[in-house]
């Protein structure tokens, strides 16, 4: 048989148009499945278009394979087509393979519906070679035939199964090939299962379609399932983009929801903390306010009646009073960092401002002062802002209040300067710099690393500064030191000479 | 000169405390308890001063420092606290009180307030 199958193909054929029969068949083809796959992966109207455009190109592409090897036919007598009997064989091609699909698609049977499809490519051929027309009669080999459309029909059922409900690419290859098989395979059986005998006395009817004719039909068959095809693929391209794009964006919107939901209930929780923190310290505060003082006051009159005695009790009547301050000191951090109250900011001339402080204060170590030319205004509260560079200054001095490696001087280096819009003012000392370790949580509340810390200097710090709507940020190094960034919006981009 | 000072203070130890103070300087000292006594006190007495704490249980001082002034339009009030920030502080300060001495009381500060206030009797 497949000696019979070459001789008719190379013998009878013109080899040309059968590879131009292979190449459409196996576009179509491959057209066809993923448009089904198209179908199988959507719903409702959308389905029904993919399903409808998968059988049309399948029906067609038979339709074009089968009339474009039968232009490669060769039997050397004049032919012609019955024009009824074509358009019946693409019609029967598309209704039968559209029931086939519906089989796959909606009964879910995937060897049946295959099965269908099948049938529909050896009804289209069959019906297509009995539209010849020649001086000739008909001679069918019913075995060969039977042969021809199991093979159409089998190879088509495969193809379905192979198409898996979720397919990926080799499956949509495995089921294209299987389809070209099934069309090429039923085709040139059931072509060899025919044989000619001339017979002149046969007349060719007037009313046919002779080959060029026929010829023009294939080329538009072709021509729509190319069409099909690209508007599948681009339809289906878009489809996805435009899926994989509302995906992201319901992504980002639901990142960003889940992010200002967190930073509300991070900032309820924190509020309603301190708020109830505040007036527990506030309570408490005041309860020992009142006892120190009486300490306070009552070892400074003990103070005058033991000197009026000239007893020496100087070092142990400090040592309560040092502790005292200290108790005030920390009640003192308590209230500041938990009585968040509104801040009254003025413009202030930053440079002077900062100057006219350093010089009030009496600060152990050498401090360096890097202002620039010009003085930027900043809405500050010259109070809170107070607390914040007495802060850094402490935490300055304290970071070097052990001689400091390579025998370096302690100094400290104030700046101030205008920087984008906003102005930088930087604390930097050259001390041991901040241990990687603790770096992470010197904003945390009672967070300290000194004897007699409360650790809310720098949460107290950080919050000023925000309150602000300034930024803190500190960069360390044990070789370097520590410097602390302090950056604030000037106010409405004045500045003045300085 | 010494001056006739009262001590309004729910919390004795400490109204002593500043009592003890102020006497080793000469001043003759007068204690009340609560709002209502030191109100009750000042009608009876002649005082120069009144230090007057802020929080206390029935009449707070600043009710009492009204209360006072009401018997003694220039009466020369001195309060004290131990809140930093206060409403009625500033109230008490907004109609006439002389000063606001904060708890614990920097003793120089509380010396100075009354010498001021020795110096102008």
């Amino acid at each position: 048989m497949l000696q019979l199958l070459y001789a008719c193909i190379v013998e009878q054929h013109d080899l040309r148009l059968v590879g131009l029969a292979a190449f459409v068949c196996l576009f179509a083809c491959f057209t066809a499945t993923n448009l089904l796959a198209g179908a199988q992966g959507s719903s409702g109207k959308r389905r029904d278009l993919w399903h409808a455009a998968a059988a049309l190109v399948f029906g067609v592409g038979v339709w074009t394979t089968h009339f474009i090897a039968e232009l490669a036919y060769r039997p050397g007598i004049p032919v012609g087509y019955d024009i009824e009997l074509t358009i019946l064989s693409i019609a029967v091609a598309v209704v039968l393979s559209w029931i086939g699909m519906w089989i796959v698609l909606s009964l879910r049977v995937r060897h049946i519906g295959g099965a269908v499809v099948g049938l529909a490519v050896g009804a289209m051929h069959y019906i297509g070679v009995a539209a010849l027309r020649a001086p000739a009669d008909l001679i069918w080999d019913p075995v060969m035939v039977a042969i021809s459309v199991v093979t159409g029909a089998a190879m088509a059922a495969a193809a379905m199964e192979v198409l898996s409900p979720k397919p990926r690419l080799g499956n949509l290859v495995g089921a294209t090939v299987l389809l070209v098989l099934a069309i090429v395979g039923l085709h040139f059986i059931g072509m060899a299962a025919l044989t000619l005998r001339l017979d002149p006395a046969i007349d060719m009817p007037r009313e046919m379609l002779a080959p060029e004719l026929l010829a023009i039909a294939v080329a538009a068959g072709t021509a729509l399932i190319i069409t099909l095809g690209l508007a599948g693929a681009f339809v289906d391209n878009r489809l996805a983009q435009r899926a994989i794009e509302e995906n992201e964006r319901l992504q980002r919107r639901i990142e960003e929801r889940t992010a200002e939901l967190r930073q509300v209930q991070d900032e309820l929780v924190r509020n309603e903390r301190l708020s109830v923190l505040g007036q527990l310290t506030a309570t408490i505060a005041h309860e020992l306010r009142n006892p120190l003082s009486a300490i306070g006051n009552t070892i400074y009159a003990v103070r005058q009646r033991v000197e009026m005695q000239g007893l020496d009790l100087d070092r142990p009547l400090g040592r309560i009073e040092r502790s005292v301050s200290r108790c005030e000191r920390i009640i003192n951090d308590l209230i500041d960092f938990t009585q968040m109250r509104a801040i009254e900011p003025k413009p202030v001339a930053i440079n002077a401002w900062l100057a006219a402080l350093l010089d009030a204060l009496q600060v152990d170590v050498r401090i360096e002062r890097r202002f620039s030319a010009r003085d930027p205004i900043v809405d500050i509260d010259r109070e809170r802002m107070r607390r914040v560079i007495v802060n850094l200054l402490e935490n300055a001095v304290h970071a070097m209040s052990e001689p400091l490696p390579d025998n370096r001087q302690p100094c400290i280096a104030i700046g101030a300067r205008s920087q984008g819009g906003r102005v930088e003012i930087t604390v930097e000392d050259n001390g041991r710099g901040i241990p990687a370790d603790v770096l992470p949580k010197v904003f945390e509340p009672l967070f300290s690393t000194k004897s007699f810390g409360t650790g809310l200097g720098l949460p107290t710090v950080k919050q000023i500064i925000e309150q602000h709507a300034g930024t803190i940020a500190i960069t360390t190094s044990s070789a370097t030191g520590t410097r602390v960034t302090l950056r604030l919006p000037i106010a409405q981009a004045k500045e003045m000479a300085a | 000169m010494s001056l006739q000072i009262l001590i309004v203070d729910d919390d004795r130890d400490h109204a002593e405390s500043v009592g003890d103070i102020l006497s080793m300087r000469g001043h003759e000292i007068d204690i009340a308890g609560s709002g209502e006594a030191g109100v009750a006190k000042f009608g009876a007495g002649r005082f120069d001063v009144v230090l007057m704490d802020v929080k206390m249980p029935g009449m707070n001082g600043v009710e009492a420092f009204f209360a006072i002034r009401q018997i003694k339009p220039n009466a020369q009030v001195v309060m004290m606290t131990g809140f930093s920030l206060e409403e009625l502080v500033e109230k008490a300060m907004a109609n006439g009180a002389i000063g606001t001495l904060r708890k614990p009381l920097a003793i120089a500060q509380l010396l100075q307030t009354i010498e001021t206030l020795s110096k102008a009797a």
